[in-house]
């Protein structure tokens, strides 16, 4: 999930710290950890496709492809016929979005780093 | 499991936001013995900045994610901590109007609701919480949307909000539940347990045994059991009816939630319009209620982050003119879900389902947002929908579906009401007209669940007024 998060933080904000995006993972991390119940379980089961579904297409798991190739799986998933996985990188881009632009671009900086998450 | 805490009380209010809180406070100025627990937090309205990812995971239920499944989709967020929604929410108050009062007494039974009996139950709440109008002029992202009502014809009005403005306008702190009726709840020797969630309530030899668990300030969970003679449950209209379904009272329970559906949109204006430091937007369009309303959001750079998410180079256009941006609203009364209780599972799952006509009007809602926005000048405004295009003349309007399509998620709401409803049509309700429960005795609703159909304006002033309305008429009858 991490893997999944950096990459979509990437993509919002090419030029986001190491760090800056570590935090940001936490916090969807964290989000996940409280999620509905019911939901969580589902999103565990869909981060292990997702994680997997690389494997025969591109000859390893997502968090180990590189950049480019990461990004071409969550485009894929983006624009599938299938409506869950375009729930999936939906509801991660928008948790992402809010926690790097919270992190980087907040308005009166008080809330960077407030965060431990 | 080890042994529970055994507690008991003359009252058990179950749930601290708005309906809880009010209930409660009334009880205990009564000189009832009372106790009022609350699942979430006890935080100080400055333990994490409103708005923020600290606040979304420390007083949000869910850490701000629940959806509502079906076919259509609606992601909606409550509070969950002392004080509820009003801790987060922005306080936006407006009385129930007369029309949607009024369907409550022809369509469901309510006896004595109307704005006269209501009147002196929403003045004395607005004497405690304080609701006022900004001091001096609203921000230039507010005046926008008035602006563009005006030059159409419409009319919008200014919403006063739920809030104690510093003299000279440039400040002010929010009037949530925790600022103003715990402290008087407190003060009239009422106890509060935070970290407490009750799970399960049955009926033992004429009392109420509520059974659940309290947190430490670790996280450690301890069993308790509440032995009361009457329960007050004010869950919010998700929670209070997965309570009660959980505890085999099922009969009109959770199976008529609602929702003020919400769709957004960007407005970019060809000068600053959103400073940071400017108060909260305040002015919302009338003219086409109860159908739909308009309003302003908040539109900090996260927000906005979020909203443009599907855009090509959102980082940019963000970092660029988000001072020329604001967010905007359109809201409806669409859609209607159920609550049910899943085995083996301690969230509620929520089905939604909407109708042609229902998308029909977020569909138009839309448009008109639009074409507000571009009467108020705004250079080209960008609707939140996968696959729509942004609208930068009167032609671009004209272009837009004239329905909309809600399965992908850009549908969302903060409001939520009317699974438990009240009022003496049986058929139609789980509540008798002031919120005693059908059939149970010492039972009563007193939150949103109650309210008979979307308020169509902003509930909160509703939710504390019928409150107030209810426990009131419960001290009277002495609960008989
Ligand atoms: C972000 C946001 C913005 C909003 N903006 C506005 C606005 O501007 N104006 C307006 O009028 N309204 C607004 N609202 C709506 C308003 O806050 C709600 O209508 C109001 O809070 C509802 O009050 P309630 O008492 O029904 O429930 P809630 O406020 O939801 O309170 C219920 C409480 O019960 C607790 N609880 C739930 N289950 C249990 C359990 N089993 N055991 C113990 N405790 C439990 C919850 O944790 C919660 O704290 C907004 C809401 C949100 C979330």
């Amino acid at each position: 999930m991490d893997a999944l998060v950096d990459t979509l933080a990437m993509e919002v904000c090419p030029t986001a710290s190491a760090a800056d995006r570590t935090v940001v993972c936490r916090y969807v991390r964290d989000t996940v950890e409280v999620m509905p119940d019911y939901l969580r379980l589902g999103f565990c089961w869909l981060a292990v496709m997702f994680d997997w579904w690389s494997l025969p297409l591109r000859g390893g798991r997502f968090h180990r492809l590189d950049q480019a190739q990461r990004q071409a799986q969550v485009g894929a998933w983006r624009t599938s016929r299938l409506g869950f996985r375009r729930s999936m990188i939906a509801f991660y881009a928008t948790f992402t979005a809010f926690g790097l632009y919270s992190q980087v671009q907040d308005d009166d900086g008080i809330e960077t780093d407030k965060v431990a998450a | 499991m080890s042994r529970p805490d055994v507690m008991t009380t003359s009252i058990l209010v179950i749930g601290s936001g708005p309906g809880g809180c009010v209930s409660g406070t009334l009880l205990a100025e009564a000189g009832h013995d009372v106790l009022m627990v609350e699942e979430g937090e006890h935080l100080s309205l400055d333990a994490a900045p409103h708005f923020s990812r600290e606040e979304m995971l420390r007083k949000y239920r869910n850490g701000g994610v629940s959806v509502a499944l079906g076919r259509h989709k609606l992601a909606w967020v409550e509070g969950r901590c002392v004080g509820g929604g009003s801790e987060v929410n922005r306080g936006l108050y407006r009385r129930t109007p007369d029309y949607v009062l009024e369907s409550w007494r022809k369509d469901f039974g309510v006896d004595n609701i109307g704005t006269h009996s209501m009147k002196a139950h929403f003045t004395a709440c607005e004497e405690i919480a304080r609701v006022e109008y900004v001091p001096g002029t609203p921000s230039e992202m507010s005046q926008r949307l008035q602006r563009g009502a005006q030059a159409l014809g419409w009319q919008s009005t200014e919403a006063p909000r739920l809030f104690s403005y510093d003299p000279d306008g440039n400040g002010g702190r929010r009037q949530s539940m925790s600022e103003t009726f715990v402290r008087r709840f407190l003060q009239h020797g009422g106890r509060l347990h935070a970290r407490t969630r009750i799970d399960r309530l049955r009926r033992v030899s004429g009392a109420w045994i509520a059974t659940g668990t309290t947190k430490d300030a670790a996280g450690r969970s301890q069993p308790i059991e509440i032995r009361s003679e009457r329960v007050f449950v004010a869950c919010g209209a998700v929670q209070t009816p997965a309570l009660l379904r959980r505890s085999g009272i099922t009969h009109n329970v959770g199976n008529s939630l609602r929702f003020h559906p919400m769709v957004k949109v960007v407005a970019e204006f060809d000068r600053d319009v959103n400073a940071a430091g400017d108060l909260d937007p305040v002015h919302q369009i009338k003219e086409f209620e109860p159908s739909f309303g308009m309003g302003c959001s908040i539109s900090k750079r996260p927000m906005l982050g979020v909203a443009l998410s599907d855009r090509h180079g959102a980082w940019d256009l963000v970092q660029e003119r988000s001072r020329r941006m604001g967010i905007y609203y359109v809201q409806t009364t669409g859609g209607s879900a159920t609550v049910r209780n899943l085995p083996g599972f301690s969230d509620p799952l929520v089905r939604i389902g909407f109708t042609a006509d229902d998308l029909h009007v977020l569909g138009t809602g839309l448009r008109k947002l639009c074409e507000g926005l571009r009467a108020a000048d705004a250079v080209r405004v960008i609707p939140c929908v996968a696959g729509y295009a942004d609208v930068a003349s009167k032609r671009g309007v004209e272009f837009m579906p004239s329905s909309l399509d809600s399965s992908d998620g850009s549908v969302t709401s903060v409001h939520v009401f009317s699974s438990c409803p009240m009022g003496e049509n049986e058929r139609r309700t789980a509540t008798n007209s002031f919120g005693k429960v059908h059939g149970a005795d010492g039972l009563y609703i007193a939150d949103a669940s109650l309210l008979c159909t979307p308020t169509v304006v902003n509930p909160q002033g509703t939710v504390m007024g019928v409150a107030h309305r209810n426990v009131l008429d419960a001290i009277e009858r002495r609960f008989g």
